[in-house]
């Protein structure tokens, strides 16, 4: 499809000859526009080797990658500035937060677009509007300390959509959460998937969300197998 | 305003206090700091000159009284601080021999009297034998032209006259000899007479004595000092003046005296005599200051500090001494003219006792003058006018 | 942009702060060395500059009157006045010795002087100048004394009638004043005891004692008596001539030499100050080291505290060159501070030294582009540090 992200015959080998350890072997995916699925594996199956060659972090050792239309990977890098392609194309949700300690929630999600070379006026009013959709706005001025662990989080979705990337890679965003909360954290990425026509990829062992997704990767070995997820309703 | 702004106001304020104490310390202190000074007005003073010498107490007049010949000290009769009269017995040196010598002269006076006398009888004597003699060769020489003799009597005759002649004149000039004699040793004895007077020493005038430098038994040479008399009101002090400040001395001038001794004390005096001869070595002008009222305890070689009092000159344009400065060699003040200080010239006339001193030429009465500073001025330096540059002293100070 | 830097420094402001406020004391130490060392040079300039002086002229063979002890006759000044080019000539005596006021001894430096000749101290910030030929004094402030006080030099006691200012002597000793003829006799004549035990052994003398000679032993007494020394001529230069022409001249004179201002300055600034310059310059060195490792620790662990969030920036895109840069700015920022608080330390307490301590702008300046250059290296360690993060580091699991 046009846009979205696709990964066809990705494959990672970290070392050489005899100690050679092949990460990835040959995945192949598919995401759509406004898609949320899910990357599931144990720790070892590569997973994290996979969400690090879509960041654009690790150079794979051979497949083809496109991500919006545009190929960005083919047996190497298509484009030169790797840093630009992550400020403007992919947005990260970790595990934790991680917003900037020492800037407000506000220049948290702005700084992205500041990156980008917007001006400071235009940033800022685009993290309100980003915000607002993710009712945090009324924190807009705190301090990351003085928020809640939920509030975080979702300060640091605003953050990963401020670019408007066409892909949003997502680190086991719910694992320190309890049910309820890791509920609102999935429902907030399928409204920001739907509202920005982002496609999202959750790499998660989250048993709690999993029942979510409408479609899941499972991972194992460096290979993964699509499978239709039961695609739970949430409200 | 939340904290972030209210952080980064107190930040930009704090920030701001910082770069101001900065500024102020760099113009407060250290080069760039505008240099402090007083001022005062030129005005007209009655100046009080004054002269300023030290100087030691001395006699007039010192009599250094000893033998005119080497001897011994026999005795002496006073001891220092007796008072004296002229002519007054002082000390006795050993005449030693000089008195038997003395009699050994006066024998020798009274053995030529006898010597005397003795040729006065010779002559006398051969007075005599002369005119017998002459009265006998006189009738042999008639005797003998009549006949009656022969001319060897007659000769001999002639001979007996011609030896008393010459007699005669020998007794002559052994008698005017022995009288000379006489007289040379007359002379002799009244020279032994006047050696033995001399040992007699004797006060030449009326006096103090101030010093016995020899005791009996020792040995003094011609012209030593036995003892040394000063007249006691005669004490004056010999005060020196360096040749540089000592304009306007002349005798007359009154004097203030402060002895060492009597610290506290002023003494009234005036200029005596201004000495002719300068000390060229040192550089002073002398001059002999008398006390009207010489205290009592005064002594010879005392220190004094003499201070000297001028005419007061009349009401004349005057500046404190410390405005003073040379630049160039020249010497100034620094008016306080305007924006910046500027150097004018001065020709200065007499000091006062207060400090302050006459300008002959170079400022006008009220200018402002620059008195005291904390550094040394420029042209283009920065002043700032205060009161006082040291903190006043506080009431107790030594 | 916004500034990461400024936001840091925002954010942990009592860190910085306080290590600006250490490091501030640390500079504020180094600015008062070179301040001491400015002041050193300064009073031996201050020593040449006040006595008024073209040139000095001393003993032969010697480096005096500072640098060494130099002995001439006080008549040596009218031949000089004679020699063509020299305006002035005046004797000058500089003896550093012990001076009593009340109960306590002062130590100061004693200058022999003629009031209106070079020597005398050039302005006074209090009182008058010498009015009387003896046993008066001008003092320097630092001294301590007050118009008034009476201070006893050697054998006499003398009024201090003025009061100057940063008149000292090389070694850092306040001057005082007093007329020439005093203070040869306080440095050319012995004390009391001295003196009688010298009369004794002349009059124990039968070559001086001579009976038949009146007056032999009065004069060799006074003779061994007198003070007719001073340490050196002070000699302003007509307008028109040059020092060096003038000194050359008295240089042929075979038992004098003459130094200019600048063979003085040389001596004083080269010779007497030069064992302590070497000493102020290595301490200088040392400080700035321990300035340059202070600012590399504080900024490199707050780098190292930040690995996290700097992984995290790399990996949202943000430049290397920017987080060197925010680095860069927070050890230049943490310098800064330091300075200013230094500077002004430094000015607080200057005057608290007992030698004077000359702060000069030139310095400041110098020590603020020393301080911003030290941080700049200091910071490197930290930059490479950050340099080094790989951005995967923030995809954890």
């Amino acid at each position: 499809m046009a846009e979205g992200i696709r990964i066809e015959g990705l494959s990672k080998r970290y070392g050489e000859g005899e100690t050679a350890v092949d990460a990835l072997k040959d995945v192949n995916m598919q995401i759509a526009p406004g898609e949320v699925v899910g990357l599931v594996g144990p720790s070892g199956s590569g997973k994290t080797t996979l969400l690090k060659c879509l960041g654009a972090v690790i150079e794979p050792t051979r497949g083809r990658m496109t991500l919006g239309g545009e190929v960005i990977y083919d047996n190497a890098w298509k484009t030169r500035d790797l840093r630009a392609l992550r400020r403007d194309r992919i947005g990260f949700v970790f595990q934790a937060p991680y917003l900037i300690p020492f800037l407000d929630v506000t220049d948290n999600v702005a700084l992205v677009p500041m990156l980008a070379g917007r001006t400071n006026k235009e940033a800022r009013a685009r993290a309100v509007e980003l915000l607002q959709a993710l009712d945090v706005a009324h924190r807009a001025k705190a301090q990351p300390s003085e928020l809640s662990g939920g509030e975080q989080q979702r300060v640091s979705i605003a953050r990963a959509l401020a670019n408007r990337p066409p892909v949003i890679l997502a680190d086991e965003p719910t694992a320190p959460l309890d049910s309820e909360r890791a509920l609102a954290v999935v429902r907030i990425l399928n409204q920001m998937a739907t509202q920005y026509q982002t496609a999202i990829i959750v790499v998660t062992h989250d048993e709690k969300i999993i029942p979510t997704f409408k479609r899941i990767y499972h991972i194992r070995d460096g290979r993964t197998v699509e499978e239709a997820g039961e695609g739970i309703e949430l409200h | 305003m939340n904290s972030t702004s209210r952080r980064r106001f107190a930040f930009i304020l704090a920030g701001a206090a910082l770069v101001g104490i900065f500024a102020w310390t760099a113009t407060r202190s250290g080069p760039l700091a505008s240099i402090r000074v007083t001022v005062e007005t030129a005005s007209r003073d009655q100046l009080q000159p004054t002269l300023f010498g030290i100087g030691v107490v001395e006699a007039r007049r010192t009599y250094n009284v000893g033998p005119t010949a080497a001897g011994r000290v026999r005795r002496v009769v006073v001891d220092v601080g007796d008072s004296v009269g002229a002519g007054q017995l002082l000390a006795e040196i050993d005449p030693v021999d000089l008195d038997q010598r003395l009699a050994s002269s006066t024998a020798a006076v009274a053995r030529a009297r006898s010597a005397v006398d003795t040729a006065a009888a010779q002559l006398a004597d051969s007075l005599s034998r002369r005119e017998v003699a002459v009265a006998n060769a006189r009738r042999y020489d008639e005797l003998g032209l009549k006949g009656f003799v022969s001319a060897s009597v007659t000769e001999a005759r002639s001979q007996e006259q011609k030896s008393a002649e010459a007699q005669f004149a020998a007794a002559t000039a052994t008698l005017a000899g022995s009288r000379q004699d006489l007289a040379r040793l007359e002379a002799e004895r009244q020279a032994a007479q006047q050696q033995r007077a001399n040992l007699r020493l004797l006060a030449p005038a009326d006096g103090l004595v101030a010093a016995r430098d020899a005791e009996p038994g020792s040995t003094v040479v011609a012209g030593q000092a036995v003892l040394r008399l000063i007249a006691p009101d005669s004490l004056w002090v010999k005060a020196r003046l360096d040749q540089r400040l000592s304009t306007g001395l002349q005798a007359g001038l009154p004097a203030d005296i402060v002895l060492r001794s009597q610290p506290g004390q002023v003494l009234k005096g005036k200029v005596a005599r201004v000495e002719p001869i300068s000390d060229s070595v040192t550089e002073e002008r002398i001059a002999q200051i008398s006390l009207d009222l010489p205290p009592a305890t005064l002594s010879v070689g005392e220190m004094a500090e003499v201070t000297l009092h001028l005419p007061a000159a009349k009401l004349e344009l005057s500046i404190p001494s410390a405005a003073l400065r040379t630049r160039g060699g020249k010497s100034g003040v620094w008016l306080n003219a305007g924006d910046r200080p500027r150097f004018a010239p001065v020709r200065v006339g007499v000091s006062g006792a207060n400090g302050r001193v006459q300008v002959l030429t170079g400022i006008q009465q009220g200018d402002s003058v620059i008195v005291y500073t904390e550094r040394d001025l420029a042209e283009d330096s920065r002043i700032q006018v205060v009161p006082s540059l040291v903190p006043a002293p506080p009431a107790s100070a030594t | 942009m916004i500034s990461l830097a400024g936001r840091d420094i925002l954010h942990s402001w009592g860190k910085f702060v306080l290590t600006g406020l250490g490091l501030g004391l640390l500079i504020g130490v180094t600015l008062s060395m070179a301040g001491i060392y400015r002041g050193m040079v300064d009073d031996a300039k201050a020593l040449l500059n006040n006595s008024g002086a073209d040139l000095w002229v001393v003993q032969k063979d010697t480096q005096g009157p500072y640098a060494e002890s130099s002995s001439l006759r006080d008549d040596v000044y009218r031949g000089l006045l004679g020699l063509p080019g020299v305006a002035q000539a005046a004797n000058v005596t500089y003896l550093t010795m012990q001076v009593r006021h009340g109960e306590t001894d002062e130590r100061a430096m004693v200058v022999g002087f003629e009031p209106g000749q070079p020597g005398e101290p050039a302005y006074l910030v209090a009182g008058r100048r010498l009015l009387r030929g003896h046993y008066e004094a001008i003092a320097d402030v630092k001294t301590g004394l007050q118009v008034g006080n009476r201070i006893r030099i050697r054998r006499h006691d003398y009024d201090v009638v003025g009061l100057t200012r940063r008149m000292v002597s090389s070694g850092g000793d306040p001057m005082i004043f007093i007329p020439l003829k005093d203070a040869q006799e306080a440095q050319f004549l012995k004390d009391n005891d001295a003196l009688v035990s010298d009369r004794a052994r002349n009059a124990a003398n039968p070559a001086f004692n001579r009976p038949g000679v009146q007056g032999l032993l009065d004069a060799i007494n006074a003779g061994q008596a007198s003070n007719h020394n001073v340490n050196a001529v002070l000699l302003r230069v007509a307008d028109g001539y040059s020092a060096d022409a003038v000194a050359q001249d008295v240089r042929r004179w075979k038992h004098l030499q003459a130094f200019t201002r600048e063979q003085m300055e040389e001596i004083l600034i080269a010779k007497l100050i030069a064992t302590s310059a070497k000493q102020i310059g290595m301490f200088l060195v040392i400080l700035t080291i321990v300035s340059a490792a202070i600012v590399a620790f504080i900024i490199y662990t707050m780098t190292l505290g930040k690995i996290r969030e700097i992984a995290v920036l790399k990996l949202i895109g943000t430049r290397n060159r920017t987080i060197a840069g925010m680095i860069l700015q927070q050890a230049m920022g943490l310098g800064l501070i330091g300075f200013v608080v230094g500077e002004i330390a430094a000015t607080a307490w200057a005057p608290a030294f007992p030698k004077y301590v000359l702060l000069l702008p030139t310095d400041a300046v110098r020590g603020l582009a020393i301080v911003m250059v030290v941080c700049m290296l200091a910071s490197t360690l930290a930059i490479r540090a950050a340099l080094k993060v790989d951005p995967a580091a923030a995809i954890g699991g």
